[in-house]
């Protein structure tokens, strides 16, 4: 669970960065991003990545756990990029819901 | 190789990736396979997959040891453990003494030896992973150049890509085949930089003292055997005294090991002289659950069971190597872990194979254009299309060959291999005598079917099949089975995508040569 949640942060880092860039802002919304909702946007991404890393370290432990956030990083962003020309609505929402409702169950399975 | 720095760059890339490319290829793909080299070494013996550890595990197989040969040169046990579940036992004896080599499988639950068809198994791959099964080092030469070049093409193709954070998310499959494999390339090699940069440059160092052994020479004035022993690496075995002893009881030592190493297990045992006054018996960590590789020993008196001497690995230039050895072959991970390598591995070779093809998409001749195609052009096409459909295909034949062959045949392993390397000859020339287009999708496709075929003719040949396999939660066989379906399927799609393409109105040649300049008008012209 924790794992995935890792990999959930990753995904809507990346998700987030990506849409503080007019061209995918586009591809999702039609237009372009406003100065103020792309410097939240790259604010949220890179929180969300940062967040990924403590979470991996949580898992598998300083080292290893180091390791295996570059692998959820790779995993997350190529996800997202082959997504994002298929389904750039769908893409996006996933990375805006997934994290929400994985740190809700891990919440909700300590209490 | 003119113009400014960057175009200079553009070039290194295009030509080094070009000339290793189809060996980068293979290197990656049978490295990508060897994280489940135990994994596949289990399917490939089915005789053996049912076995249970029990705890005394160790103590079964020194009695077995004991019994078939109280007197030896060495004894070697690899212990066993949940990913493989056999304990396998090696004696060598002094020469002059027959058999001079034996091995045996031991089933530890029931302490009866296994008797499993001949086969290398998973190792067949993790070999040609770094030597090309070539025999003496000019194989594992010619990987490790392969591999300095990689890491001249992972340089240089940064440098080369400019646009490298503008076009991080960028991948249009819509676009004329040439761009959008080059999305496809830059992608997957942007999100996956750092596991290709570890992977290769680690990949060195595990064969560090073969391609520069000097300062190693230097310091220890050509003594290999001191460095060896110093650095943890091997033991001299002791001359026997010709006076028969008794070896002492394994299980304190055990023990006493486990509680030094704080408690990671024993993952081998070297004794060496059993039975002769002069016995040495050595017990070696297994793998654990730190990065770095550590071989920790403990040398143990073999008849009084005094230790004699221990490496704890704490040196630090060892301690460095160990993690750079660790981080490359990733025996550390959980099998979380072990799938996000995979899944950088696949990216990695994906690169590769991308980076192939767009060298011959940039340079395809425009439709209508007068002549045909150079001698150099369809070489490397008929290369790519034997190189990156073909090994696959050659895979598959080494599965299907396993099952197929009878168990009890004379060289067993080595036709195995044979059908390997036969498959991938024929599949290196059959696009020689066929239009590269037509070549592609009929490979890719006998690839997608030879794959999807080996679950079932394991169905036939075992009983160890996908049904009965699923139901007893036999993650070993049924995943290997469920990914070769698994790798039918994407291959099967990948035909069917190369296919409706080659049918559909050839895009028109995309001229720009300069690729990364073309990107710029390429989002805005499209509305979504």
């Amino acid at each position: 669970m924790l794992t995935a949640l890792a990999l959930s942060l990753a995904y809507a880092g990346f998700t987030a960065l990506c849409l503080a860039m007019h061209r995918h802002h586009r591809q999702v919304w039609h237009r372009d991003a406003s100065r103020q909702s792309r410097a939240v946007f790259r604010i949220a991404g890179v929180s969300c990545l940062a967040l990924s890393l403590p979470v991996c370290v949580a898992v598998w432990g300083g080292a290893i756990g180091t390791v295996a956030w570059f692998g959820v990083l790779t995993l997350a962003g190529s996800a997202l990029g082959f997504l994002l020309p298929y389904a750039p609505r769908a893409a996006a929402a996933l990375g805006a819901v997934a994290p929400l409702i994985l740190a809700a169950s891990v919440i909700a399975s300590s209490v | 190789m003119k113009g400014s720095f960057r175009q200079s760059m553009a070039w290194l890339h295009t030509w080094s990736g070009l000339v290793v490319g189809w060996l980068l290829f293979a290197i990656f793909l049978t490295g990508t396979v060897s994280f489940f080299r135990h994994e596949i070494t289990l399917w490939m013996q089915p005789e053996l997959s049912q076995a249970v550890v029990p705890a005394n595990a160790i103590s079964v197989a020194f009695d077995e040891l004991q019994k078939i040969a109280p007197k030896a040169r060495r004894w070697l046990i690899d212990v066993p453990d949940d990913r493989d579940p056999i304990a396998h036992l090696y004696i060598w004896r002094d020469p002059g003494e027959l058999p001079d080599f034996q091995r045996e499988e031991l089933n530890t639950s029931t302490g009866e030896a296994v008797a499993a068809r001949s086969t290398y198994g998973g190792d067949f791959l993790f070999y040609f992973h770094f030597d090309l099964n070539v025999p003496s080092i000019w194989g594992r030469l010619i990987v490790g150049a392969a591999a300095i070049i990689m890491l001249v093409a992972i340089v240089s193709g940064v440098i080369t890509h400019r646009r490298i954070f503008k076009d991080f998310f960028t991948f249009r499959p819509w676009k004329a085949s040439q761009r959008s494999w080059l999305d496809a390339h830059n992608i997957l090699g942007v999100m996956a930089l750092p596991f290709h940069l570890m992977i290769t440059y680690t990949g060195l160092i595990t064969l560090m003292f073969l391609y520069m052994p000097w300062g190693r020479d230097v310091a220890y004035d050509g003594d290999q055997q001191a460095f060896l022993s110093e650095a943890a690496l091997s033991t001299v075995i002791p001359a026997a005294a010709n006076v028969p002893d008794r070896l002492v009881p394994i299980e304190p030592l055990i023990e006493m090991a486990v509680d030094r190493w704080g408690g990671d297990a024993v993952g081998r045992i070297d004794v060496y002289r059993p039975g002769d006054a002069n016995a040495l018996i050595e017990l070696t960590s297994s793998d654990s659950a730190a990065i770095a590789f550590h071989r920790r020993k403990i040398l143990f008196d073999g008849n009084s069971g005094e230790v004699v001497s221990t490496t704890d690995n704490t040196q630090w230039a060892a301690e460095t190597r160990g993690v750079m050895y660790g981080l490359h072959i990733g025996r550390f991970s959980d099998p979380v872990l072990r799938f996000l390598y995979f899944l950088s591995s696949i990216a990695g070779t994906a690169v590769v194979a991308t980076g192939l093809v767009l060298w011959v998409a940039k340079r395809r001749p425009k439709p209508g254009a007068s002549g045909k195609a150079g001698f150099g052009y369809r070489t490397v096409e008929a290369l790519n299309v034997g190189t990156v459909a073909g090994l696959p295909i050659a895979i598959a034949v080494f599965f299907l060959a396993n099952r197929l062959l009878p168990v009890d045949l004379a060289a067993r392993a080595d036709l195995e291999a044979g059908s390997f390397f036969l498959a991938w000859i024929v599949t290196i020339l059959h696009p020689m005598l066929r239009p590269a287009a037509r070549a592609w999708i009929e490979q890719l496709a006998l690839a997608a079917l030879l794959f999807a075929a080996v679950p079932v003719v394991n169905a036939f040949t075992t009983s160890r099949h996908l049904g009965l396999t699923l139901a007893q939660g036999d993650w070993v066989l049924a995943g290997f089975d469920l990914s070769m379906l698994t790798t039918g399927v994407i291959l099967a799609w990948v035909a069917w995508r190369v296919g409706r393409k080659r049918s559909a109105a050839p895009a028109p040649y995309d001229s720009r040569a300069n690729t990364s300049a073309a990107v710029q008008t390429s989002m805005e012209q499209r509305e979504c």
